[in-house]
């Protein structure tokens, strides 16, 4: 549906976004994910038509948007967005959702009752004579989707749009935006910070940081098979352990990490150095006296410091390089864990993943 | 007196009907597009809000008497010589404020309404639909600049009895010659016409905004 092939886009001289490529199906949800300032709202504006990028080429449906001579308001108007922060005009909430109606020449006779069921699909039956200005955060943001899923687009891009709302808001538009998908099929490109939330509502995803691409794929394969570095910091494999692959036996990869030969669960040959990224939840921590046999399959640290997080606590450890557990709280306590023990730390083969190091 | 009145609104009006007509579509392009000297323009625009009276009457004198380049219309000493340059006294106030008013609305309507797939024209047309009460706010100040100058009245106009003449030009003629009872007359006329004026504009916003 939407296919950009080497998009860049710089602004006075500042590079925001570099060489980014990707495909977005009919259909599906697809998430730009990134920290604030990875270029993705400059990336679903671009693919919008709002702003014309910079190099590379940009096709909607077939059409090749970047080659000049397309109809840009005719493209647009099968296209739709809502902003971050819904922009309504002082009038009541039935003309904002019109809008899109109108500027198509739509009669106001059948204009009204395609109104009327898009208010309803985000929920707010029967607010058309509410005056905009009137109405809470999140109930305007849902004023902007059904204004945007009016006309019926084929494509609806959202721009973080739950980032300024509370949980509550939050939760209601995640449903609402799941409703527009399975009602009306709409290909949904939405960019958002929030990796929960691209793991709830996306299909696909692409992690983006400081302009990049970094990876595109299943929410799956970004948490658990994050190619580089930045991605796995970014999905929360906060543990990166430089190790040297020993050998390979059947999917898993023994991996040298400080003396204590590891497992590694891998889905395709990896050699020579790399970098293992662990999720502080994968890691089992139990006593020292447990564990000792001569080649150690497990990492012995000593704990530098203990962080109450919720019903888990997280235990940095210092094995030589700094390691983070995240364990149960009821755990912690029945092991009787304190600063300055010394803990084996183990982790299932699947809860880790290897990064080759360039 | 009723007669000077009638001319005093009928001059006054007309001049800040055409020059709206011609501030909102160029305030409108002004705001639209980004060009080179943008800025410098609009200091230009803003510098020109404070032009004295009597340069306009001057400088249109000089244009349109029967030595100047515009003198074969025969526009000296007539009404429409006078709205002409009352029309050019204000038109800095609305161009400046039409492309204030637009710019104080909030950035997020002209992408929505991008977005959304809205012609030039369209988008131009709902933002001043919506920046309607601050347009309404400098069209009532441009009017209360024409009504209430004398500089291009009496330069322009000539204060010709019967058919030059407006309140303001009257009032200082009356003084000169003595007859103060009557300029105080023609200046309560003069308030109570500003008054209405400003009463009516802040009816419409206030209605508007309820």
């Amino acid at each position: 549906m939407i296919r950009c092939e080497g998009i860049g886009w710089s602004v006075g001289g500042k590079t925001v976004l570099d060489d980014i490529s990707l495909e977005v199906e009919r259909g599906e949800v697809f998430g730009l994910i990134g920290p604030s300032g990875s270029g993705k709202s400059s990336l679903i504006r671009i693919m919008d038509l709002l702003v014309p990028p910079s190099q590379g080429r940009l096709w909607i449906d077939t059409i090749e948007v970047t080659a000049g001579r397309a109809d840009l308001i005719a493209l647009r108007r099968r296209m739709a967005m809502v902003f971050q922060r819904p922009a309504v005009f002082s009038s009541d909430v039935y003309r904002n959702v019109a809008i899109g109606l109108g500027l198509r020449g739509e009669a106001a006779s059948t204009a009204r009752p395609r109104v009327e069921e898009a208010l309803d699909r985000v929920g707010l039956t029967g607010f058309g004579p509410r005056r905009a200005s009137t109405l809470s955060g999140g109930e305007l943001q849902r004023v902007a989707i059904a204004r945007a899923i009016v006309t019926r687009p084929e494509v609806l891009f959202l721009d973080e749009p739950t980032a300024n709302l509370d949980p509550l808001s939050t939760q209601v538009i995640e449903g609402v935006v799941r409703r527009v998908r399975s009602d009306l099929g709409t290909t949904i490109v939405m960019a958002t910070h929030n990796l929960d939330q691209g793991q709830r509502l996306c299909d696909r995803m692409a992690v983006m940081a400081a302009g990049r691409l970094m990876q595109t794929g299943t929410p799956l394969e970004v948490f658990y098979q994050p190619r580089t570095k930045e991605v796995a910091q970014f999905v929360g494999a906060e543990n990166l352990v430089e190790g040297t692959v020993e050998r390979m036996d059947r999917g898993v990869a023994f991996v040298r990490i400080n003396g204590a030969i590891l497992r590694v669960a891998v889905h395709s040959p990896v050699g020579g150095q790399v970098t293992v990224a662990i999720r502080p939840e994968e890691i089992v921590l139990s006593r020292d006296d447990g564990c000792r046999t001569k080649v150690p399959d497990h990492l012995t640290g000593r704990i530098v410091s203990v962080d109450a997080d919720g019903p888990l606590v997280r235990v940095h450890l210092d094995c030589g390089f700094p390691l983070v557990a995240l364990i149960r709280r009821l755990t912690f306590l029945a092991l009787s864990l304190a600063p300055g023990q010394i803990v084996c730390a183990e982790f299932d083969p699947n809860g880790a993943h290897l990064i080759a190091r360039a | 007196m009723i007669e000077i009145t009638v001319r005093t609104l009928i001059i006054s009006l007309s001049s800040t009907l055409l020059g709206t007509a011609i501030a909102v579509p160029v305030g409108g392009l002004i705001s639209f597009r980004e060009f080179r000297g943008k800025r410098t323009l609009m200091y230009l625009v803003q510098t020109l809000y404070a032009v004295p009276t009597v340069i306009i009457g001057l400088f249109l004198f000089l244009l349109i008497s029967s030595a100047g380049p515009f003198g074969s219309l025969r526009l000296l000493f007539t009404s429409t010589g006078m709205i002409i340059g009352q029309t050019l006294l204000i038109l800095p106030i609305l161009v400046g404020l039409t492309v204030a008013a637009l710019e104080g609305l909030d950035l997020g309507l002209r992408e929505s309404l991008v977005s959304l797939g809205a012609t030039g024209l369209q988008q131009l047309l709902l933002l001043l639909r919506e920046a309607r009460f601050a347009l309404l706010a400098a069209v009532a100040l441009g009017f209360g600049r024409a009504i209430s100058e004398v500089g291009v009245a009496i330069m322009v106009g000539g204060n010709i009895r019967g058919f030059t003449r407006v309140l303001t030009t009257a009032i200082s003629l009356e003084t000169s010659m003595g007859n103060v009872s009557l300029s105080i007359a023609l200046g309560i006329i003069l308030l109570a016409l500003a008054l209405v004026v400003n009463f009516g504009v802040n009816l419409l916003q206030g209605g508007g905004r309820a």
